[in-house]
């Protein structure tokens, strides 16, 4: 049957072309991104409770929901902040089940819950889109923030038209001034007019929102009825009022000052320092962001003309700019990685045998570039590494495939029959070597969490390359010889040999007639060398420095500003404001956005910026990184800062290159008592700040803020007609109003707002005179009823698991680990939490997220060498062989570690995903050797005979095979990928220290083991 | 040997290479603080309360009469002198007594003519008689006719007489009552209030217009007992309204104003001789209190753990102080146990750990 196929060289040919024609065109239909989407089925209730403070929230709302969510499965993590009128519960769903069913569950459970909300409750609101992707931000400067205000219309038109693109799911417009009806009504006129606030309420609200009229049966027929009604300011001003002694008749503009306003809990966008409005876009999982982004600008091109004449537009940020980049810088990469393999694997291989190996690579690599949108993965940097990882390994098949053939063929076999022996004596060691790389990398598809999704596209990549070049090896590679040898009649040309054919020959003779005579005289010693070597590398483990993910290079810099609670939107903007010129001034430092109030776009995948008060702003910085590095501007500001503004808290972050883990170290104290739990947070704050490299601790609970208790009198109340709420009520309405309905103002609804004229009093003894209306429309000083006090209060009860919680983070400077830190502040932690049995600790973070990845991956490292084991001792039939084998892993491993020594690079995720892969290149030499040494020994040679002729006739493959992928790598190594280096530095390093030491301790040790058994 | 010698040194670099350290820059890690100074400080609690101006001397002006109210001379918020006419009335059954009383008096004075003349008449023809009958050219009985004719004639006289009298007084009473329906100022007054409208019918005895006297003007306020203890007959208190600002003085504070409620009616009266303030117009009156001496510190100089505490800045060093909060003051809270001119850390606490070494920066 091989025959039949060898010639069909035709079909085969034409199949060629077809699977690259295909590959070639999957390539552009795949979805590009940055790093693959990482599944995050995550959901946010959030209920408004206006006035409440954050104990009512909690009491009334979050307690609430959370017990009727207790009981759903599904659900892995459920935390709340319970703020004053706030309550907000974020849910994570369990990865494996559907996370829209749970939601569906979830709102079913909101329901019931929300039939037991006291009066004043809003409506409860479940978000569970947060997985979009962000694609670009752009900001709309005005010179004054009155300007932006005529923007509000035009952003409406906007968003309609831009949520018309297919590809965009959200935009997010931030900034844009609100603006509300404000009422303010004046006590003293009311109270000469013998009018309460609650009349003046219940005429507007009659006014704005007449009873519904229902329908009428007319002749059995149903006519729908519609009260004809609208409302503006001017109707408002001449709102007639019910006041009892009033001559003439008394209108609510008599009583109240009526105008627009700007919301006071509007949010602020800042563009370098000028008002601005932020617009973010945001594609569904699975779009082509570049394109989107293509989308977008071209959209945005034709509208800008509508904008007014004093508004620029500017982009700030754009994914697809950074996508493009990355994959114009690997895609060079991979250029040169191809250009490397091709140029080592000529240098042992004849021309033709060359382009036989060259053909494999664009055909393996579409074949795996088919089977990618079946195993839905897109083009990010991952599944771009992998093909460059995988570039040097799918070419050994089909190197070892064609030298057997040209073996065959030199001595003096005939065309045909060369090409079929040559294929059919390497086919099983070539289907092994194929099953040893799929059972190596098939672990990694299991590895769970935030990191599993990162890196599931590395092993997906490399088996269906393995898996593609495999095929080609055994059925194109023949054909394409076959071929070759029936049209091309000049034999000679197929043995002559590549361009470093006469050194590799020198070397090869070096190697058998020098070194292994030389170490097989004393071969106990040099496997105790190799091994001591190789053990020794394990005790640089703990001086290797560490770190998860590295920081990208990346020209965005994050800072949270807090400043104390006290301070209002105004008062933050003037402060803030002076922190942004201060950094807009410092060197490398292109362009800072701020959002006041208000969150950051989540277009990078932020999950803990979350200051959103009006004591906050979150900032975005754009910084040259060809003149700065985005870390040591990091560190420098957050030093400088907080010497400059010591009364600010900064938060500082750039993006992480791997999944989000949030920050360094966590502890999580959860109990019943919030006060315990304050107390101990205390205490553990204080042993954090003592540690040096700590440059901020935040948590939950943030700085207590000050509160006016108000204590009603029950007597008091009772002689007085008063009740809690009106009390409550007319707080409010010395404070920040009361919402009492919407009126339609063009487009928009308007919020209109009630509140009392003037000016607070400064000081609290003073408040007792402050009127309050009674259930008899009587005014009565506040003081009669209610005694008040000073207290400082904590502004966020925050829950965990349906438990009060408390999460104290800690971030530390670039030099610090956080594995160094825990170790020694754990103990003394423990020993605090030892006054405090009530409560839990929990330890979270970098740290703990990396540990419980490292131990996932020594899982699956353990599950490799199982696995490999197994093939071996299938291949072989004898245990000590397959160890011996196995010693090539072990020498990679110290290798990898060696190199991240001397290259002072950190220890992380992608080396340890380095040191995964290569045990499958490695083993592979092991087997090489030995599956020699083996024949000849049986073949009856005389063992050191064996060994040396083995050693020397498989020098040249095993060079080859190692030379494509440590050169195929270069291009990562040197090039300025942080994300990858580790891990090209680990396999590259591993490869050439394995390589060398597996020279020496192999036949050594096969010598040791045979000449034992003998 | 050579070549161990160089693999050697070859290895050694190797691995200094990666014991060096990277660029590491060492930076002080003391914290900058800003600080405050806890200072005693004298408040002045302002405690505003509304009132509304009252006149005094207050008078309702009412209808003597029954009637229309045809005609107003003053409009309300208008001085009106003594007896000046403010308004009048109109009542139809009046005026036709007063124009049957003159009829009356007319017809009267008709009669009274008439019976002049005939009791003239009368009194000649019995003079001619008397002179005939002396001279006997009448008989005596003739005489006695004419006799007894005067005498009726006269006493005619005295009924027309009476009939006038009567006429007169009946007209004089219809006048009276007429003149009613005019309403005069009883005496000078300011018209507060006019309580019926021109046209509007009116009962004897129904209020018409409210008035009184702004020479001098009354306030009333309802206040806390604790608040009523500092208070005392004869002080006086500022009144402000439309940025004018007047004295006014405690005329009376009474105690039993409401019965069942714990609070304090308070009377004020104001000087208005200038007349420019009116009454009802809603007027804030200020009482200023100096309090106790407090130390008084910023809001975000306190934080909390188990009760509220500051750092206290000593020789560059911090340590926790506690503290308890009295009253909030603005942006500041009055504190007990701390002394005046302590140094604080005024914020940013939650950076901070008891007793470390800090570095104090001026201003934010």
């Amino acid at each position: 049957m091989f025959k039949q196929i060898l010639k069909q060289w035709l079909a085969i040919g034409l199949t060629v072309i077809l699977i690259l024609f295909s590959g070639i065109m999957t390539i552009y239909q795949l979805p590009r991104r940055e790093i693959p989407i990482i599944e995050h089925p995550i959901a946010l209730i959030t209920t408004i409770y206006p006035g409440a403070t954050a104990s009512q929230v909690e009491k009334h709302v979050t307690d609430k929901l959370e017990s009727e969510l207790a009981g759903l499965t599904g659900i892995n993590d459920v935390t709340s902040v319970s703020q004053a009128g706030l309550s907000q519960i974020t849910l994570k769903a369990d990865a494996k089940v559907n996370a829209n069913e749970v939601w569906n569950k979830v709102q079913q459970k909101m329901d019931f819950a929300q039939a037991s909300f006291p009066e004043g409750v809003q409506e409860s609101s479940l978000e569970s889109d947060l997985q979009l992707q962000g694609v670009s931000i752009y900001q709309l400067v005005a010179p004054e923030e009155e300007d932006l205000y005529l923007l509000n219309d035009l952003l409406d038109s906007w968003e309609s038209s831009f949520s018309k693109l297919p590809d965009i799911a959200q935009i997010q417009i931030q900034g844009l001034p609100a603006s509300e009806i404000l009422i303010e009504i004046d006590a003293a006129r009311m109270l000469a007019a013998d009018l309460s606030p609650l009349e003046i309420m219940q005429t507007i609200q009659s006014e704005i929102a007449p009873s519904p009229p229902g329908k009428w049966n007319l002749d059995e027929t149903i006519y729908q009825l519609r009260l004809n009604h609208t409302l503006d300011l001017n109707k408002l001003h001449s709102l007639p009022l019910p006041a009892k002694n009033a001559d003439p008749a008394l209108h609510l503009g008599d009583v109240a000052k009526i105008h627009s306003h700007l919301q006071d809990n509007r949010q602020i966008v800042t563009y370098n320092g000028s008002p601005s409005v932020s617009v973010s876009f945001f594609a569904s999982a699975g779009i082509d962001l570049v394109k989107a982004d293509r989308e977008i600008s071209q959209l945005l091109g034709q509208l800008q003309e509508e904008l007014p004449e004093n508004i620029e537009v500017f982009q700030v940020y754009t994914q697809a700019h950074a996508i493009s980049n990355m994959f114009k810088s690997l895609g060079m990469a991979f250029l040169l990685a191809i250009l490397f393999v091709v140029l080592v694997s000529s240098s042992g291989l004849n021309r033709y045998a060359s382009i036989g190996v060259a053909i494999t690579i664009p055909l393996a690599l579409c074949g795996a570039i088919l089977i990618l949108p079946l195993a839905k993965v897109d083009m990010n940097q991952i599944t771009l590494i992998a093909f460059i990882i995988v570039l040097g390994i799918l070419v050994d098949d089909a190197i070892v495939v064609n030298e057997n053939i040209s073996r065959y063929r030199i001595g003096g076999n005939s065309a045909l029959a060369s090409v079929i022996e040559g294929t059919r004596g390497v086919a099983s060691s070539v289907i092994v070597s194929t099953l040893i790389i799929i059972f190596v990398f098939s672990p990694l598809l299991f590895l769970s969490g935030g990191a599993g999704d990162f890196i599931r596209p590395l092993p997906t990549v490399i088996i269906a390359a393995i898996i593609a070049s495999t095929l080609v090896a055994l059925l194109v590679i023949p054909v394409y010889r076959y071929w070759l040898e029936e049209h091309l009649q000049d034999i000679d040309k197929l043995t002559q040999n590549g361009w470093l054919d006469s050194q590799l020959n020198r070397l090869q003779n070096y190697y058998e007639k020098n070194i292994l005579p030389k170490v097989l005289e004393k071969p106990k010693k040099y496997v105790a060398f190799c091994l001591l070597i190789s053990l020794a590398a394990y005790l640089l483990v703990p001086i290797v420095p560490k770190e998860f993910f590295p920081d990208v290079e990346r020209e965005e810099i994050f800072i949270e500003i807090e400043l104390p609670k006290s301070h209002s939107l105004a008062s933050t903007r003037e402060k803030v404001g002076e922190i942004e010129s201060y950094i807009i001034e410092q060197t490398g430092v292109m362009k800072v956005n701020t959002f006041y109030a208000a969150i950051m776009p989540r277009i990078f995948g932020m999950s803990n910026a979350s200051a959103v008060g009006a004591n906050s702003a979150n900032m975005l910085i754009f910084i040259d990184n060809q003149q700065v590095k985005a870390r040591q501007v990091k560190d420098d500001l957050a030093y400088e800062l907080n010497r400059e503004f010591p009364l600010a808290y900064f938060t500082f972050s750039v993006v992480e290159s791997g999944p989000p883990i949030g920050a360094p170290m966590s502890i999580r104290l959860t109990g019943n008592s919030l006060e315990e739990i304050q107390l101990l947070s205390d205490e553990i704050k204080q042993v954090l700040l003592a540690e040096s490299g700590v440059i901020g601790v935040k948590d939950d609970f943030g700085a207590p803020s000050p509160a006016l208790v108000f204590t009603p009198n029950e007597a008091a109340m009772k002689l007085h007609n008063v009740s809690p709420a009106q009390i409550g009520q007319t707080l409010r309405l010395y404070g920040e109003g009361i919402k009492i309905g919407e009126i339609e103002d063009g487009l928009k609804l308007q919020n209109i707002r009630l509140k009392y004229k003037g000016e607070l009093a400064k000081h609290s003894p003073e408040f007792t005179n402050l009127i309050l209306f009674n259930h008899l429309g009587q005014p009565i000083p506040l003081g009669y009823v209610a005694a008040h006090q000073t207290k400082l209060e904590l502004e966020h009860i925050s829950h965990s698991n349906y438990q009060r919680s408390n999460t104290i983070r800690a971030y530390l400077d670039s030099s610090t680990s956080s594995s160094k830190l825990e170790n020694n502040l754990i103990p003394t932690i423990k020993q605090l939490s030892l006054n405090y049995p009530e409560i839990q600790l929990e330890y979270g973070g970098e740290n703990v997220a990396r540990t419980d990845a490292f131990i996932e991956i020594g899982y699956i490292f353990v599950v490799i060498i199982f696995l490999l084991l197994l093939v071996i001792i299938i291949q072989f039939k004898s245990i000590p062989l397959a160890l011996i084998i196995m010693t090539t892993v072990l020498l990679s491993s110290s290798g990898a570690i060696y190199s991240l020594f001397i290259t002072r690079t950190p220890l992380g995720f992608m080396a340890l995903m380095g040191v995964v892969s290569l045990a499958g290149i490695v083993v592979r030499n092991g087997i090489i050797l030995i599956e020699f040494m083996e024949q000849k020994v049986k073949a009856g040679m005389e063992l050191i005979t064996a060994v040396k002729l083995a050693g020397g006739q498989r020098l040249r493959p095993i060079l080859l095979t190692v030379g494509t992928s440590f050169f195929g790598l270069m291009p990562i190594i040197l090039g300025n990928n942080l994300l990858f280096r580790p891990l090209a530095i680990c396999i590259a390093g591993g490869l050439l220290f394995s390589t060398i030491f597996t020279l020496i301790l192999i036949p050594c040790a096969y010598f040791l083991y045979r000449r034992e058994k003998i | 040997m050579h070549r161990q010698i160089f693999t050697f040194f070859l290895l050694l670099i190797l691995i200094l290479s990666g014991c060096s350290q990277g660029k590491n820059l060492e930076k002080q890690t003391k914290p900058t603080v800003s600080i405050v100074i806890a200072k005693e400080e004298n408040i002045l609690i302002e405690q505003v309360y509304e009132a509304v101006l009252q006149m005094s001397d207050e008078q309702v002006i009412s209808a003597e009469v029954a009637g229309y109210l045809r005609q107003t001379f003053h409009k309300v918020g208008e001085q009106v002198p003594s007896g000046a006419k403010i308004a009048l009335l109109e009542n139809n059954a009046l005026y036709l007594a007063t124009e049957r009383s003159r009829q009356e008096i007319g017809l009267s004075e008709i009669q009274l003519e008439k019976s002049k003349v005939q009791s003239e008449e009368a009194k000649r023809e019995l003079e001619r008689n008397r002179t005939l009958y002396q001279n006997d050219a009448l008989s005596k009985v003739e005489l006695e006719k004419s006799e007894s004719k005067w005498n009726l004639f006269l006493q005619n006289l005295d009924e027309a007489q009476k009939r006038l009298d009567l006429a007169r007084i009946n007209q004089k009473e219809s006048q009276l009552n007429e003149s009613d329906c005019l309403i005069t100022a009883p005496c000078d007054l300011w018209l507060a209030e006019s309580l019926v409208q021109v046209g509007e019918y009116v009962n004897t005895g129904q209020a018409l217009f409210r008035g009184g006297k702004i020479e001098s003007l009354i306030l009333q306020i309802d206040i806390l007992p604790t608040e009523a203890a500092d208070w005392q007959i004869g002080d006086q208190l500022e009144v402000e309204c439309k940025e004018i600002i007047k004295k006014a003085t405690i005329t009376n504070i009474n105690q039993l104003s409401h019965l069942g409620s714990e609070y304090v009616t308070v009377e004020l009266s104001l000087d208005n001789s200038q007349y420019d303030w009116h009454p009802g117009t809603i007027v804030q009156l200020k009482y200023t209190k100096e309090m106790e001496k407090q130390i008084l510190i910023p809001v975000e100089a306190i934080s909390s753990g188990k009760e509220p505490y500051v750092y206290v800045v000593k020789d560059n060093k911090i340590s926790r102080q506690p503290i308890s909060l009295g009253e909030s003051m603005g942006s500041k809270i009055s504190v007990s146990g701390l002394k005046d001119g302590t140094i604080l850390v005024s914020g940013g606490l939650h950076r901070l750990r008891d007793g470390e070494e800090v570095e104090i920066k001026e201003g934010f």
